[in-house]
């Protein structure tokens, strides 16, 4: 989920940056230091998960794994996406500078709404938590590709035929994450499950 | 008190490796290459991992931003269009969902499109003018039957054949795939950053 350089116009290029900004200042501040390591982790699980193709559908998608950082970190996930878009920025030319606020918006903004709408079901037993965590890994980048069709919406001309495309090529990532959310939270339920209720402890 | 100066400490971490790395970076692993071939403009785009922009939807614009033409690339991501007119032209093709790559295809090679086929025509019609006495000197490069300007088309154009294969493969080893070294070090810096806010975390502790 990278939006080139030279694509956006100016205005959403500084929306994103100030909102980017401004959900990153929230995460910093709520975030629990004493869990840093846990944010790195999960930073650099985002950063190499855009690495890993899905070659099926009309386009070439990656994985995002919004949804668990999301769970995981609630506003933490502005910082850890931050950090990823900006490695993948400078290393591998994924996006770009001047593009680094809008694309980790619309990758960090759909973790913290997931955030919202599923830590509560995080605590219910094994099975609603299972079927929750899969809903979450798949509608987080379900938000995330209509906020790229809604980012184009000023460059392309038809909101609708973009936001289908976007949406088509992320049906199978959206499966495949959301598979992967749910069995990455039943196995931290089982292990370690203080990780998920501390986090959904937050405000 | 502390717990402020380490949130100010990220912070500023974070703003400093923004603006460290504040380099133009190239656009997405998306690019496009041009090239000039009997009076028509060859379009070929492709992603940075091989797989060619098939459907792509091709615009050309005049150096003043003009839009001259719509066209888009076949299943081999290639297209061609014949020259709109004798200007160099910005070529600019979208691959949807946020990715696109320029080229400008530079006057001197349009003109070079020209040279082989049209200026001979005129040249003839010059020739047969009345000041046909003063152009002595390309009169007699047209006896020899091939102007400067030919030779220089035709070798023009058969480097440019001779060359395309090898430019392709440059362009797709410059915009391969990040390598084992990339990956490594970009998560050396996250947690070498879990390390800076874990060490200040635990001096806030202590003191």
């Amino acid at each position: 989920m990278h939006i080139s350089e030279g694509v956006l116009s100016a205005p959403v290029l500084i929306a994103g940056g100030a909102l980017t900004v401004a959900g990153s200042a929230i995460g910093l501040k709520k975030l629990d230091y004493d869990r840093l390591a846990q944010v790195g982790i999960l930073s650099a699980a985002f950063f190499l998960a855009s690495l890993i193709h899905v070659p099926i559908g009309p386009s070439s998608v990656h994985l995002l794994l919004n949804g668990i950082l999301g769970l995981l970190l609630g506003w933490g996930a502005f910082p850890a996406v931050l950090v990823g878009l900006v490695l993948q920025a400078i290393f591998f030319q994924f996006g770009g500078i001047t593009v680094l606020g809008v694309n980790t918006f619309n990758v960090a903004f759909p973790a913290v709404i997931c955030f919202y709408l599923f830590r509560r079901l995080m605590q219910k037993e094994m099975k609603v938590a299972f079927m929750a965590a899969f809903a979450c890994g798949a509608l987080s980048v379900l938000l995330t590709s209509l906020m790229v069709a809604v980012s184009l919406i000023l460059t392309e001309e038809s909101f609708l035929e973009v936001s289908a495309l976007v949406v088509t090529a992320h049906l199978p990532v959206m499966a495949i994450e959301g598979t992967i959310t749910a069995f990455c939270v039943v196995f931290l339920k089982k292990v370690q499950p203080e990780t998920i209720s501390s986090f959904a402890a937050q405000k | 008190m502390f717990d402020k100066t380490n949130k100010r400490i990220l912070t500023t971490l974070v703003a400093a490796v923004m603006l460290l790395t504040a380099v133009p970076v190239l656009a997405h692993k998306f690019f496009v290459s041009a090239w000039v071939e009997e009076g028509k403009v060859f379009i070929e785009a492709a992603f940075g991992d091989g797989s060619l922009a098939h459907n792509a939807e091709v615009v050309v614009f005049d150096p003043e931003g003009k839009q001259l033409l719509t066209t888009a690339t076949d299943e081999q991501g290639t297209c061609s269009f014949k020259i709109p007119q004798r200007t160099a032209l910005r070529v600019k093709v979208k691959a949807g969902m946020g990715h696109q790559d320029e080229v400008l295809v530079p006057l001197d090679e349009i003109e070079s499109a020209f040279a082989g086929g049209k200026a001979p025509g005129l040249e003839t019609k010059h020739a047969g003018g009345p000041g046909a006495q003063a152009e002595s000197s390309s009169s007699r490069e047209v006896l020899t039957g091939i102007t400067a300007g030919e030779i220089q088309a035709i070798v023009d154009k058969a480097l440019d054949k001779k060359l395309r294969p090898i430019v392709r493969k440059l362009a797709s080893k410059d915009d391969g795939g990040p390598t084992f070294k990339d990956i490594a070090g970009a998560i050396g810096y996250i947690l070498g950053l879990v390390g800076i806010g874990t060490y200040f975390n635990y001096r806030r502790k202590r003191a």
